[in-house]
């Protein structure tokens, strides 16, 4: 070193030192975003990891030009759709913080691929969506959209509000979470008929969101049928018909009644 | 500090005069524009695919004005030898380097700001609200390319021009990674890995910890401590850089 | 009081990967004085810029050291008092060449109204006046050669250093700068003139030192490296062949056209001697021309001598 102080070294080291303890500092910050590193069990997931790392600032990019190609294949429609697939895939991977890449993504498995799919590997279809949903999670802990996309795969598509509760729940927690997902596990109590938890599901939406009318009206409705038999069984009885409705629709078994519900009242509900 | 601001101010208008830097921000800012139409044809949700891509496209096209600048501050002064009657006159060092510095910062803010305010105004335009966070955002981001800045200067104080410009990509991909690897550390299985990756974290800048797209564009909160930490963690690297730099350029020949 | 200072020093160029690296400057030891305008000569590689960057602080001595007005090379105290004229100078496209000397002088800490008056006062002693503010990509090399002198003079400095002033200039951009110069001197600025102009040198510099492959081969007063030698040349009319033999006895004797003829007298005595019998024979003297070796000679002499000797 010509003309260098060494001290000016020394201090540039402790500098250096300070400068990891605060990048250190921001990984333990709250709200940054923990980057979500796919275990690597195979070759595969070790090629994948190296590709990633090779992209580096590019993955973003990367993940949104393959993610605009997703919608050419959209409109194509058809064979198209399938090789969403691997894009969606891809794209998940490049960016796994990509949540509407994810809830897409199980969508498509769930819905338009287990439409398209044979017979005999439609249930094939569910599945996977429901493990791409809990993949996305694995990388987005704190997204309600992916809770609620597994609830409402649960309580719509599959038509199981008992087993859709529990993520309405885990969604409504996490910060961000909308009003409709309170209305959600609401309604998904109804059909399971625990009329009293719906109820104080919808108090306790009223309290979180004072100025949400849906809310309010539903509470009062349930607060009306919790004071009169009638209005109960016509409630309930309602719930069980139009739930029947869907899931001939969609040719799934029928669900025994929650009480006794004669014919003409639950015709008179669905005309309504 | 005289001789600082007087070389900023010279190097911000040598820049603003170099038609390369003109013709760079205007394919930015068209790409910024074009974005929207893209966002039209984007699956559902079309202003998170604005943010997305429009953050991206800063990103990328602000690393191209930092590679831009780092390499355009000294190697070319060198090699025409204005820095000879520069350097003949009562000015240190690392006062050159750092005015140099200064003014390729300033540079580099102003377009990241006018890239920032078009996308801003693209979205407010489709929103009607205006999106701090967005705002937030785009800053963390030139905090970030500052720090890349540095580092680039800090190269083309040894390296030739076309080396810096390979650097300055590597760097960004490299800094990009850093998150990954620092995850990736702690599900290591071997000491050595897990050491390693650690030691590369120490020693490469990580430029994940400035990229605030993925809680823009979830619209998730962003946390006031976070950005204290990372404006903390930029200042000391980019300081650390920068004190090198003036070590590497305080040695040179010239 | 000497402005500058060079003892022994050196310069060695390392090479990249080791090795013996290439010797620009050998054991240099020498001094400017106040007041002197100094030449630096030296073939292409002798180590001219090699000395002027040592002192100016660009490039660090491998050995030896150099002072300026007493001080450190790198002290910016010594720096204030400065001009520095590059070879070839280059500046900065975008600015006008106002706003060229206008930076220079921030950088010297000069205020707002200093500048301006210095810039005016600059502009007109170099003839920029009326490009001052046209911008520099726009200037010939001649503008640029004075601009660049006024950037230079910016602070008004004790000590210049000129690095080819001259060079790439026609004849009358070259007189305009050599006038500038010896201006300069006028007033007692202390010059260092590193030129390959060596007519300009002979006739600029009080003081001389020639260099070549880093080594001084000799350092003098100008006229003492450029001695009358003895003798001389008579240019005279009027006489014709008859008077031949009563002048061969005081040189060879040469006829040119129209009558004119010349006696070139190998001694001080004889050249006299030549003078006086033109005249006695009715002739007309023209021109008495003593024989001096110009300054070029000197130089290749001792180019010459230095490379058969095996540096």
């Amino acid at each position: 070193m010509r003309r260098t102080n060494k001290a000016v070294l020394l201090v540039v080291l402790v500098l250096w030192a300070f400068s990891y303890l605060s990048l250190l500092a921001v990984y333990e910050s709250p709200g940054f975003r923990t980057e979500y590193v796919k275990p690597i069990l195979s070759v595969g997931d070790a090629g994948t990891a190296a590709v990633i790392a090779m992209l580096g600032g590019f993955r973003n990019v990367a993940a949104g030009l393959l993610w605009l190609r997703s919608d050419y294949y959209w409109h194509m429609g058809g064979r198209g759709w399938w090789k969403m697939y691997p894009i969606f895939q891809t794209v998940t991977e490049l960016d796994p913080h990509f949540i509407l890449a994810w809830r897409t993504f199980g969508w498509h498995c769930a819905w338009n691929l287990n439409s398209e799919a044979p017979p005999d590997e439609k249930p094939r279809w569910i599945r996977e969506g429901l493990q791409v949903y809990k993949r996305g999670i694995d990388a987005n802990p704190d997204s309600w959209e992916l809770y609620m996309e597994v609830a409402w795969l649960y309580l719509d598509r599959l038509r199981e509000a008992e087993k859709s509760i529990p993520w309405w729940e885990l969604a409504v927690k996490k910060p961000g979470a909308p009003e409709y997902t309170w209305h959600m596990l609401a309604h998904a109590k109804e059909r399971s008929y625990d009329w009293r938890g719906a109820l104080a599901t919808w108090q306790q939406a009223v309290r979180k969101f004072p100025d949400d009318s849906v809310a309010c009206r539903w509470r009062n409705r349930w607060l009306r049928a919790s004071k009169d038999p009638n209005l109960l069984r016509n409630e309930l009885c309602g719930v069980w018909a139009r739930d029947g409705l869907m899931r001939r629709n969609r040719a799934l078994p029928p669900k025994p009644p929650p009480m006794n519900c004669p014919p003409e009242v639950t015709e008179q509900l669905l005309a309504k | 500090m005289r001789a600082i601001f007087a070389i900023s101010k010279n190097s911000v208008g040598e820049a603003l005069h170099r038609m390369m830097f003109q013709v760079l921000l205007l394919f930015a800012l068209l790409f910024i524009v074009g974005g929207t139409f893209f966002a039209y044809m984007a699956p559902q949700e079309e202003d998170k695919m604005l943010k997305d891509l429009g953050l991206s496209i800063i990103s990328v096209f602000g690393m191209i004005i930092a590679i831009f600048m780092g390499v355009t501050a000294i190697q070319p002064e060198v090699e025409r030898r204005t820095i000879y009657a520069l350097l003949a006159k009562p000015v240190r060092r690392y006062e050159f380097l750092l005015g140099k510095y200064v003014g390729s910062v300033v540079v580099l803010g102003l377009s990241v700001g006018v890239m920032g305010l078009v996308l801003v105004g693209t979205l407010y335009v489709r929103q009607t609200v205006l999106n701090f966070p967005l705002m937030i955002a785009v800053g963390t981001l030139f905090l970030q390319l500052a720090v890349m800045l540095a580092i680039i200067f800090m190269v083309s104080t040894i390296a030739s021009q076309f080396m810096t410009v390979f650097a300055g990509i590597v760097i960004w991909v490299i800094g990009y990674v850093q998150s990954y690897l620092h995850q990736l550390s702690e599900h290591a299985q071997s000491g050595f890995t897990r050491y390693s990756l650690q030691l590369m974290n120490v020693l490469l800048p990580n430029f994940q910890v400035f990229d605030l797209r993925s809680q823009v564009v979830d619209n998730l909160a962003i946390e006031p401590q976070l950005i204290f930490a990372m404006i903390r963690y930029g200042v000391l690297y980019g300081l650390v850089v920068l004190a090198i730099a003036m070590i590497l350029f305080n040695e040179k020949q010239v | 009081m000497a402005v500058v200072e060079m003892e022994r020093l050196t310069k060695v160029y390392e090479t990249a990967f080791g090795g013996t690296g290439v010797l620009a400057l050998n054991d240099l030891t020498l001094s400017i004085e106040e007041g002197e305008t100094f030449g630096l000569v030296g073939p292409n590689g002798s180590g001219k810029t090699t000395c002027l960057k040592l002192l100016l602080g660009l490039i660090f001595p491998s050995a030896g050291k150099a002072r300026v007005f007493g001080r450190s090379v790198f002290d910016l105290k010594a720096k204030q008092r400065i001009g520095f004229l590059p070879e070839a100078p280059y500046f900065y496209d975008h600015l006008t060449g106002e706003a060229l000397l206008d930076y220079y002088g921030t950088l010297f800490g000069m205020g707002r109204k200093q500048r301006r008056e210095r810039l005016d006062e600059l502009l007109t002693l170099v003839g920029m006046q009326e490009r001052r503010s046209m911008a520099l990509r726009f200037y010939s090399r001649g503008m640029l050669q004075r601009i660049g002198l006024a950037q230079a003079l910016i602070n008004d400095p004790a000590l210049l250093i000129l690095d080819e002033p001259t060079a790439g200039l026609d004849p009358i951009g070259s007189y305009q700068i050599r006038q500038l110069i010896v201006e300069l001197k006028r007033r007692g600025k202390t010059i260092l003139l590193c030129s390959h102009l060596l007519n300009e040198v002979e006739v600029l510099c009080d003081r001389v030192a020639v260099l070549h492959r880093g080594n001084l081969l000799a350092c003098d007063k100008t006229s003492a490296l450029m001695p009358e030698e003895q003798g001389g040349q008579v240019v005279a009319s009027g006489l014709d062949r008859s008077h031949e033999s009563a002048l061969a006895g005081m040189g060879a004797v040469t006829w040119g056209e129209d009558g004119m003829m010349a006696v070139a007298a190998k001694t001080d005595e004889a050249l006299q001697k030549a003078v006086a019998a033109v005249v006695q024979l009715g002739g007309k003297v023209r021109e008495v021309l003593r024989r001096r070796m110009s300054l070029e000679d000197f130089f290749i002499s001792a180019v010459r001598g230095d490379q058969r000797s095996g540096r």
